[in-house]
């Protein structure tokens, strides 16, 4: 009972809204929501959430499990593959977030 | 800004949140977080005392040309611990191979080359917050004047 | 009928998706530049959410080795150490994005987008 109400409260407020806007309005809403709904066939189509038999849990993340404390001396096995396994990742990081001053300041403090 | 409560509560909380940062960054091989994370929460403190202070205050704190050069060197100390095991006779950024010793896992000082990374990681990203931070506020201000 | 189902099994995924979706409204119908800047944080924010959400284990422990890797389930670490670089290409992209709009304010006097059309169309 408390459901169907709760689901006429909002088809009042979805058709209040609706109506207040233009026809420019109503077509983003349209092309917006068609693009979540192409994206909905995707999720159906994804392994499901939260099983450790997923395709994500491959040999790779194995391997840093049972080998990373004894390859790089880190607890944090996050730690240990960022800056490890993957430290050029890291260091191409730390080139972008100077790229990104150095187009701040040529953008703001130049003519 | 004028406000004495929020200039008080912000005088009070600043070295908190440097001592929480600092932590972070030091234990990034240890516990959840890291040199970006630690990082990102230093230079917000200093942010902070930026907005609640002026932008004077602020920049007693930290000046633009130290921000610079820590920012700078945060990348250079990067690229020279990876340089050590090119030198040694190991991959680039290597660990174990170019010989930094592991020491004990779940110990502060362990992990070798990740523990020196971080640290400089840290500086790295605190500067670059803080001088995004300046660079974005002060606008073109200053560069009107000079010219 | 069964779409459904797999939909709602995966209802994390749809949380993304929703937030993109959002984010990308905002950016097509508000003409304020910050908004826009905001709106390409939120569809920023759906994307690591995404990919986080792939690596999580329903009952999985952080991944912090205490204990041997066979014993006890962890979550992947692999999705969550790869979008760190995605929330620094984020925020690069969001500080390159807020100096171009205070650029855009200090010469048009305005961050709205419909109003810099309009005194671009007069001169």
């Amino acid at each position: 009972m408390e459901d169907i109400l709760f689901i006429i409260i909002a088809a009042i407020f979805a058709m209040r809204y609706l109506l207040r806007l233009q026809a420019r309005g109503v077509f983003t809403i349209l092309l917006v929501g068609l693009i979540g709904f192409f994206f909905s066939f995707t999720v159906a189509e994804m392994p499901p959430f939260g099983d450790p038999t997923n395709p994500v849990f491959n040999e790779i993340p194995a391997r840093y499990m049972e080998q990373g404390i004894t390859d790089t001396g880190a607890v944090n096995i996050v730690s240990s593959v960022i800056i490890d396994y993957r430290a050029f990742d890291t260091l191409g990081e730390a080139t972008v977030l100077f790229v990104a001053i150095a187009a701040v300041i040529a953008t703001l403090k130049s003519h | 800004m004028e406000d004495q409560i929020v200039r008080i509560t912000s005088r009070l909380v600043t070295p908190f949140i440097q001592v929480y940062g600092i932590y972070v960054i030091l234990h990034g091989h240890l516990s959840p977080g890291g040199g970006f994370s630690g990082g990102a929460i230093f230079g917000a403190s200093l942010v902070l005392v930026a907005l609640s202070f002026n932008l004077e205050v602020g920049a007693k704190q930290i000046s633009h040309t130290t921000a610079s050069v820590l920012e700078s060197g945060g990348a250079l100390g990067f690229v020279v611990t990876g340089l050590v095991g090119v030198a040694v006779g190991a991959n680039f950024l290597a660990n174990r191979g170019a010989g930094f010793p592991l020491g004990e896992a779940g110990e502060l000082f362990s992990a070798g080359a990740i523990f020196i990374i971080t640290a400089f990681l840290g500086v790295k990203v605190a500067s670059t917050i803080v001088t995004l931070f300046y660079n974005i506020i002060e606008g073109e201000e200053k560069s009107g004047d000079a010219h | 009928m069964e779409m459904l189902i797999k939909i709602a099994h995966n209802y994390y995924y749809m949380v993304a998706i929703l937030l993109f979706v959002i984010g990308m409204h905002t950016m097509l119908t508000h003409s304020n530049l910050i908004k826009k800047v905001i709106a390409m944080n939120i569809m920023d924010t759906s994307v690591f959410l995404m990919f986080v959400a792939t690596g999580y284990t329903y009952g999985g422990a952080a991944p912090i080795v205490t204990a041997p890797a066979n014993e006890v389930l962890y979550v992947n670490p692999l999705p969550g150490s790869l979008m760190l670089t995605g929330i620094v290409v984020a925020v690069s992209i969001t500080a390159y994005a807020l100096s171009l709009v205070v650029k855009i304010y200090r010469y048009y006097g305005t961050v709205d987008y419909d109003e810099i059309c309009l005194i671009r169309s007069r001169e």
